[in-house]
């Protein structure tokens, strides 16, 4: 039984670390993208990566199965190619986690780029920097406050995803189960002093969490 | 100055909408007509809603339904749930209510019997033919009930071990929530192969293909409990419905659904 | 023919204003002059690149940065302008050094770390390169924008409403800056200001703006002797 808890711990860990990467890597530019850039479609852009925010998670967990389960649009072809599926995988606990903590970076990243005063861009501008140095050497210095924020929140919502993990990902001790979903588990079948254990520090992790996005954002805001 | 009264006068009109059209007839309603709650295992679902129908004919007294995971229920039940009945797949989750002193003991029997069978996506192309050959590389992904708290996986454990494929299978297995979870994930063709009960496979037939039952004696013998819940306000219609349950009718409902007379 | 100076001819169009401008500058301090809303900052924007023209033509000793008509357009990096902001633009987070050092990107580090230090020198920052942006006095930081708008040794120097937020004895200071940095780097500079003792201190040409038109434009004694309009007058006029 302790395997499980440790194992929910270490998968917890793993997830959230693998889909906040995930997170930055996309997030960032598309954020970016939003904040530095008019184009066709970019509200509504904005309100489909939005969405994960505010749908309830198993919503999002059935288009989530939709799409990448076995015979699902995505991972149909996939399964047909390599024989896998990200279904009942840590990876697919992760593609979860993902989806639903994404929207709070790009929101977040969203407003710190767009917070920074546009003069200092421009003058970056006729000084003689590329966009790419500029963004290098203005925007993401003094947005990082809130691209800190931001992360943080992410990785602690990507902890707290359950929702939409136990539809795509199962509820898997060892593989897939998570503290979120242990907890589920011992709950249900009455293990209350397990449960308790990860509830305290499930509460713990995430309000170091949440203390490090308003340290964070503390100056920015 | 008008305009602003007629905001607020037609904003406290739409706050105060549902409580005019709701008003008197269901509040009186409410008053006379009494609900009883049922919580039972999730492969009951088609079969209890079809007898929950016959009974609010029959007695004039509503049924809500709480189905879910028999373990799942009975950490409700133990969490203080208001539920008048409890029906379980499995004697364990019943005889733990009834040690915690959760039941009215006179009031418990068993209703009903099921099986357990391998079932394999109806349009997969897999050869599996018996529980023995899930130990094949070709099945990858089989799903049974998480054994903590859904009976139907712990019945699947109980033939498995029965059959001597535990704990190499062990990798191999997708715990579900639910019997129905099972189910879906077969259908669906998430897995490859699933342990369920035959009456939930008997639910979706054109989804799922039946490969084997399992022998009578390779698991605990899967009967169906019920008991009323201690404590209820409505215990005559609480005890009316098991009675129901029990009866020609019930039992016949419960026969065209696949489940098994109960052998008391 | 050998054209030298800056030829300007710009027309934009936005919501509620229509900018519709043609003038032209030698190498000398030209002072775009009117009141707020006249269209002087837009200009400057158009000169250097950050905004295009609906129509027009910008260059500079003969050198075309921008002719809407031969769909040419330098951006704005490839333009070798020196811009003083108005509010400075100095980034906070780089020390003073590194403010400077960010106006050159293209020269090579060594070359440009010596000019960075020759132009601290010029304009009295010595000691303070590793100060940041907020630790600076007022006048420091406008020779900071200074420095930072010449190290690139552009062609021309532009400068938006640079002294309005400093108090008098400080703003007498930076004209003396202003007429250093003109003696010594002999390039054009392009001033923008509303302020009228500040402009007959320091202009060579007046190029007067009225309502996104040049209402007029020559010498001082020109145009106060032969007004274009009794705005102008006005303008020029008491004093």
């Amino acid at each position: 039984m302790d395997d499980a808890i440790l194992s929910s711990i270490r998968l917890s860990l793993q997830v959230a670390f693998t889909a906040t990467l995930l997170v930055v890597l996309t997030g960032l530019p598309l954020a970016w993208l939003l904040a530095r850039r008019r184009f066709r479609g970019k509200e509504l852009l904005d309100v489909l990566l939005t969405l994960p925010l505010v749908l309830p998670p198993t919503v999002t967990g059935y288009y989530l199965v939709l799409l990448f389960g076995r015979h699902g649009w995505l991972g149909g072809p996939l399964f047909a190619a390599t024989g896998w599926s990200v279904v009942f995988t840590w990876q697919g606990a992760a593609l979860a986690s993902y989806v639903v903590a994404l929207p709070l970076l790009i929101k977040t990243a969203r407003a710190a780029f767009e917070s920074v005063d546009e003069n200092l861009l421009r003058a970056s501008t006729c000084c003689g920097h590329s966009e790419w140095s500029t963004t290098l050497r203005v925007l993401l210095p003094l947005a990082r406050r809130g691209l800190w924020a931001g992360t943080a929140l992410a990785f602690a919502r990507a902890m707290g995803e359950f929702g939409a993990t136990l539809m795509l990902a199962g509820n898997i001790p060892g593989r897939t189960a998570t503290m979120p979903l242990a907890i589920y588990s011992l709950a249900g079948s009455g293990e209350w002093g397990a449960a308790h254990a990860l509830v305290l520090l499930m509460t713990v992790l995430s309000g170091l969490f949440l203390y490090l996005a308003n340290r964070g954002a503390g100056r920015w805001l | 100055m008008s305009s602003r009264r007629a905001f607020l006068s037609s904003t406290l009109l739409l706050i105060l909408l549902p409580a005019i059209l709701g008003g008197t007839p269901t509040s009186v309603r409410a008053a006379e007509r009494v609900e009883i709650t049922v919580s039972a295992a999730i492969s009951l679902k088609n079969a209890f809603e079809e007898l929950g129908a016959l009974y609010e004919k029959q007695s004039g007294v509503g049924v809500l339904f709480n189905f879910g995971a028999s373990g799942q229920l009975l950490q409700q039940l133990i969490g203080g749930a208001p539920v008048d009945v409890f029906a379980s797949a499995a004697q364990q989750d019943v005889d733990e209510a009834e040690r915690r002193g959760l039941l009215l003991p006179d009031s418990r029997a068993n209703f009903a019997g099921n099986q357990l069978v391998l079932v394999v996506p109806a349009a997969s192309h897999s050869r599996l033919a018996s529980f023995k050959g899930l130990s094949h590389k070709d099945v990858q992904r089989i799903a049974v009930g998480n054994p903590r708290s859904v009976p139907v996986g712990r019945y699947a454990r109980e033939v498995l071990l029965f059959h001597k494929l535990l704990p190499a299978l062990e990798r191999k297995l997708i715990y579900a929530e639910n019997a129905r979870q099972v189910l879906d994930w077969v259908a669906r063709g998430e897995v490859d192969a699933g342990v369920v009960y035959a009456t939930d496979a008997a639910s979706r037939p054109h989804e799922v293909r039946l490969v084997a039952q399992a022998q009578d004696a390779s698991h605990t013998p899967i009967v169906y409990p019920a008991a009323v819940v201690r404590g209820t306000p409505h215990q005559a219609q609480a005890r009316a419905f098991l009675s129901l349950l029990l009866s020609e009718a019930g039992q016949e409902i419960l026969g065209r659904h696949g489940f098994q007379r109960a052998t008391r | 023919m050998a054209v030298s100076g800056l030829e300007v001819r710009l027309r934009k169009r936005v919501p509620g204003f229509t900018l519709d401008v043609e003038w032209r500058m030698e190498h000398e301090l030209a002072v775009l002059f009117g009141f707020s809303g006249a269209g002087k900052t837009m200009t400057l924007q158009l000169v250097s690149g950050l905004l295009d023209p609906d129509e027009g033509r910008v260059a500079l000793d003969g050198e075309v940065w921008c002719d809407t008509a031969a769909g040419l357009r330098r951006p704005p990096g490839r333009r070798p302008v020196g811009y003083v902001f108005q509010d400075l633009a100095l980034f906070p987070h780089l020390s003073v050094l590194g403010n400077v050092l960010h106006g050159a990107p293209d020269l090579p580090a060594p070359r440009r770390r010596e000019r960075a230090h020759e132009l601290l020198a010029t304009f009295y920052l010595e000691g303070l390169e590793e100060r940041l942006p907020r630790e600076l006095s007022g006048g420091q930081k406008q020779r900071v924008a200074l420095a930072r708008a010449l190290i690139r040794q552009p062609a021309l120097l532009m400068l938006d409403e640079p002294f309005s937020a400093l108090d008098r004895p400080l703003r007498l200071e930076m004209r003396e800056v202003l007429q250093e940095v003109r003696a010594r780097f002999q390039i054009p500079i392009l001033l923008v200001t509303h302020d009228l003792e500040e402009a007959a201190a320091l202009a060579d040409r007046w190029i007067v703006y009225e309502q996104g038109r040049v209402a007029q434009q020559g010498r001082l004694e020109a145009l106060r002797a032969a007004p274009a309009s009794p705005a102008v007058a006005a303008l020029l006029g008491a004093g």
